[in-house]
């Protein structure tokens, strides 16, 4: 000790309190990285330690093994980037026995992302992860763009929505997170349907639809011909459907689509979202998700906030200006 | 596990070797302490969010006295015309080492290097650990015309036996460079268990090279290209059809189960 720790203990007053509470759960930090962008959580550990990171959501585990979708499988777009890996991952088994001890030793919340074909699929692998210690949350993935069945299928209508989450519902226990699709109509309806169902919050949004042609040889840039938009490229599009749901359903949201700065996931957060996911920028800059952790803390003492908390839902509109601190 | 960096690296040379194909050297003291042949680079082409996602380099040469590492690129999307732009003096975000390299086995005394194209860029750093190790490097560099041969005097400057052939006569043996591999492979016998084939270029020379080291029994390591996103095996976004041992097939990550891949494993 060779400093006295008055000055310590100021910036520990000062420095703004970033934790949030989704549900029953409690981030450190409301800033997660998104399924299929980081893997097992191991990939990126020698670039970022992943102790720092709000909570770590893996890659879609399904009841079997899948190879996934043949490739080319990643397409790069102006300001964006076209996916079609097709929920390639190792199966719950595999996952129970070889990637979740690695998550088990973190000190951050573990969510784990499921998919499935059939409902029925869902739940068993929902089953098969009960009782498994250190996974904060169940991340239900209804919303996958790159498959033939499930996914995206079964979250599109607000019926077979609450049909299959419900189904989950009664599988587990645990904190339950409906990953919605934007491919739909009315999204609100989506999660409105999840928060009937017993679902305990909403992460918002998946990849748009989208694809590209090689103008040379007249071919799709993804074998699958359609794949999943993101990147910053649908930032707008995702925080629209981040406040419209946020307005209109009384669940936690967790904001998706595109944040790859402080300042980006600011606007996810006066548009009502409690936390947020990265995902592409991972792939840009392993990290990002420090980045916006460390500017977070900076928008609130720049605002005079103490808690993240306070900025949730605060955009400020004309007719209720004199609200604005 | 091997360890892993990212870092701001200022550039400190930049030449244009031929037509669109740009030779820049970095200062990164780390990569080159922990580099090996046919890994990558991950570079971050500027801040702006367009292009991007990052661009897969390969090593293709450090110097350890000066602390600096050489990457080589043709100039054939948005990314690399970014790069092609960059100043010397101005930063670059890298990532690396990525991936596994190539692996000469003990016992090794002959290399049979084939090089088509841009291949050379993960090669040459190959060649230069391998002369140092002794194995005699016999080096077949293909191109279209005279003007795309690269590098010939560098390989020359190493001790590696240069051979050369261009698709259109202009320089060295007239003809593909799986004719030049195969007449070679003919003429001489090699041991085939004192001698390697390391090959890169467009995937048909490295398939006609597959077929001959098949033929001929010689052992033999392709460097894969695909687009990536996240270069460190998180994404799946890379993948490649490979053969497993049990005569399966599965796909494999080019940035982290590659981008080297044994004969036995890659179906072109």
């Amino acid at each position: 000790m060779s400093r006295p720790t008055s000055v310590g203990y100021v910036e520990e007053i000062l420095k703004a309190d970033l934790s949030v509470q989704l549900a029953s759960l409690r981030l450190k930090n409301p800033v997660l990285v998104a399924s299929g962008t980081y893997g097992w959580g191991q990939e990126y550990r020698d670039l970022l330690d992943p102790n720092l990171l709000g909570g770590l959501i893996t890659k879609a585990v399904t009841l079997h093994p899948r190879e996934g979708n043949p490739p080319p499988r990643v397409a790069e777009t102006r300001c964006g980037m076209l996916n079609a890996i097709g929920l390639a991952n190792v199966g719950v088994d595999v996952f129970v026995r070889e990637k979740l001890p690695f998550l088990q030793s973190l000190k951050t919340a573990v969510i784990v992302n499921v998919a499935g074909s059939t409902t029925e699929e869902y739940v068993q692998v929902v089953k098969k992860l009960e009782g498994q210690p250190g996974i904060e949350a169940l991340e239900i993935n209804i919303s996958c763009p790159n498959v033939k069945e499930g996914g995206m299928a079964l979250g599109s209508d607000p019926r077979e929505a609450f049909r299959l989450l419900s189904a989950v519902r009664k599988a587990t226990k645990r904190l339950l997170i409906a990953k919605l699709s934007p491919n739909v109509t009315d999204i609100a309806a989506i999660a409105q349907s999840a928060a009937d169902a017993g679902v305990e919050a909403v992460s918002l949004v998946n990849t748009l639809l989208g694809m590209a042609i090689d103008v040379q040889t007249h071919r799709p840039l993804l074998s699958t011909v359609v794949g999943g938009l993101s990147g910053p490229a649908i930032k707008p599009v995702a925080l629209a459907m981040v406040w419209k749901v946020a307005q209109k359903v009384s669940l936690p949201v967790i904001g998706v689509g595109g944040i790859m700065t402080a300042e980006d996931a600011v606007e996810f957060i006066l548009a009502g979202a409690c936390a947020v996911q990265v995902g592409t920028a991972n792939f840009v800059d392993p990290h990002a998700p420090l980045n916006i952790i460390q500017g977070l803390e900076k928008a609130c003492a720049q605002r005079g906030l103490r808690e993240i908390r306070e900025l949730v839902g605060k955009m400020v509109l004309e007719n209720d200006a004199h609200e604005i601190r | 596990m091997s360890a892993l960096i990212q870092q701001k690296v200022k550039i400190l040379a930049k030449e244009e070797l031929a037509a669109e194909v740009f030779l820049m050297q970095v200062h990164c003291p780390q990569i080159v302490s922990m580099g090996q042949p046919g890994q990558f680079l991950h570079l971050r082409v500027g801040e702006d969010p367009d292009p991007l996602l990052r661009r897969p380099l390969s090593i293709f040469r450090t110097d350890p006295e000066k602390g600096t590492v050489s990457l080589l690129f043709r100039v054939v999307g948005r990314g690399t015309h970014v790069m092609s732009r960059m100043r010397v003096g101005e930063t670059i975000d890298l990532i690396g080492p990525l991936g596994r390299g190539f692996s000469a086995t003990q016992g090794t005394r002959t290399a049979l290097v084939v090089a088509g194209g841009l291949g050379v860029a993960p090669l040459f750093f190959l060649t230069e650990s391998l002369v140092q190790k002794g194995v005699c490097v016999r080096f077949l560099l293909g191109a279209q015309s005279k003007k795309q041969l690269l590098c010939c005097t560098m390989l020359r400057s190493l001790g590696a036996d240069l051979l050369i052939s261009t698709d259109d006569g202009s320089a060295g043996f007239h003809g593909l460079i799986t004719q030049l591999l195969e007449e070679l492979l003919a003429k001489e016998s090699f041991d085939h268990s004192r001698t390697m084939i390391f090959s890169t270029g467009p995937e048909a020379m490295m398939a006609g090279v597959a077929s001959l080291a098949r033929r001929f029994s010689i052992p033999a390591q392709f460097s894969l290209e695909r687009r990536m996103a996240c270069g460190v095996g998180a994404c799946l976004g890379c993948v490649v059809l490979c053969r497993t041992r049990s005569g399966g097939r599965e796909y494999r990550r080019v940035c982290a189960d590659g981008p080297v891949f044994d004969l036995e494993e890659v179906v072109f």
